[in-house]
């Protein structure tokens, strides 16, 4: 039995949906839970009000995870180096790699799922908000009118078509200036964004640049920790 | 390969294959990490304990026997690591233990900060709950487990499940308004 402070109290079988809250709102539920949760919400105005608070905490606890960044490449190569020397492949252990930071990370974004992706979005939203407008500033001809491209404040303009690009999100602690300082070291500039999911699609190269040149310069953003949290190629 | 399941990369890597087992790295080490890392609260520690779950999957992918998903499986893997890691820190500072114990409570100055923005005081709050709370937090509201897959991740039983997470709302309720928020609840 637990009661709120407004004096509302619940009663064992209220309770019981209470605990089915979580699962109701990450949809992890049966059917028949899913059935009875409802029904419970249809005429329980305290249960709607806890589903809420349930929403709030699944909010933060998906802000809080999606603002930490991926491990070092260091994590991978530490087990790519202990899996070849592994007795019970020998057999594999010449075979080459054959991925390369391009497809190690190309199924990033399509693991997330629809309802992480949806709060992800809405946490990048309220976390880069500052952020946004200061790289606005970053991006080529801000202000000046000449581009054709602009940042996602300014939607609806098109970004160059040509070109190699990748898409980055950057860390909330990153700084302006070293985030200039690090696309100009790469000669690569922001085309646009922040995209809903917190990207901005940065162009590394005026044309197609061959694969290891886009993979040398992905790596060099993924080594930046402290300024990128995630750099996946954009095709 | 990109289109493969996961069970199928499983069964591919208990053959040797090392391209099945960088496409399953790159589909799940981010979330594995994040896992270790907000129980561990150490990015190192994180990262070591990353390399060695995904050397298990190297090692055990032939015993998979595809009970849960791999998905499930990882995070299993994940969490052992990291109360093993936990309980090797706390073995060697006790003192760690009692500071992390001691967290919980008290009126904190990030919290208070936190007010005018109640998301980031959750957030302040959720960060300070025990590493138990964490993890079922985290699982049910990030990694979006059910009941039964947390039961199976945590290795206690299903009404345990609903117990332990109603103790860590409730704890984050209470932190809550010692830090200024009432939500009406607890």
């Amino acid at each position: 039995m637990s009661n709120a402070s407004n004096g509302t109290i619940l009663n064992e079988a209220e309770r019981e949906i209470e605990d089915l809250l979580p699962f109701y709102h990450n949809g992890r539920i049966s059917t028949a839970d899913r059935a009875r949760v409802e029904a419970a919400l249809e005429r329980n105005a305290e249960l709607r009000r806890r589903l809420d608070l349930v929403a709030e905490e699944a909010q933060a606890a998906i802000v809080l995870n999606e603002a930490m960044s991926g491990p070092s490449p260091r994590a991978f190569d530490a087990l790519m180096a202990k899996i070849e020397a592994e007795p019970r492949h020998a057999a594999h252990r010449m075979e080459k790699a054959r991925l390369g930071f391009m497809e190690r990370l190309g199924g990033l974004i399509g693991a997330l799922s629809p309802r992480r992706l949806a709060y992800a979005t809405a946490a990048a939203v309220a976390i880069i908000a500052a952020q946004s407008v200061v790289i606005t500033g970053l991006v080529p001809g801000s202000g000046s009118g000449a581009p054709t491209y602009q940042t996602a404040s300014a939607p609806g303009v098109p970004a160059q078509a040509d070109g190699t690009f990748l898409l980055v999100s950057f860390t909330p602690e990153a700084r302006a200036g070293a985030i200039a300082e690090l696309l100009r070291g790469l000669n690569a500039s922001i085309v646009e964004g922040p995209r809903a999911s917190g990207l901005y699609r940065v162009r590394i190269g005026d044309r197609t640049l061959p694969k290891a040149d886009a993979e040398r310069i992905l790596a060099r953003l993924q080594a930046a920790r402290d300024i990128v949290a995630l750099v996946a190629p954009d095709q | 390969m990109e289109r493969d399941s996961d069970e199928d990369l499983v069964r591919r890597i208990a053959k040797g294959d090392n391209l099945a087992m960088r496409v399953l790295y790159a589909r799940h080490h981010l979330r594995a990490f994040r896992f270790l890392q907000r129980l561990l609260k150490d990015e190192a520690l994180a990262e070591d304990a990353l390399s060695e779950v995904f050397l298990d999957v190297w090692r055990q992918a032939g015993g998979f026997e595809g009970r849960s998903s791999v998905g499930t499986w990882l995070l299993a893997m994940a969490r052992n690591k990291a109360w093993s890691a936990l309980r090797k820190r706390r073995e060697g500072s006790l003192d760690e233990g009692v500071a992390e114990a001691m967290e919980d409570e008290g009126d904190d100055p990030e919290v208070q900060l936190q007010k005018s923005d109640k998301g980031a005081a959750i957030r302040a709050c959720m960060a300070k709950l025990s590493p138990e709370h964490r993890e079922v937090i985290d699982l049910v509201y990030y990694h979006e487990t059910s009941v039964e897959e947390v039961a199976m991740i945590v290795q206690i039983p299903e009404n345990t499940v609903k117990t332990r997470l109603f103790h860590a709302r409730k704890k984050l309720g209470e932190l809550l308004r010692d830090n200024g928020i009432d939500r009406g609840w607890p």
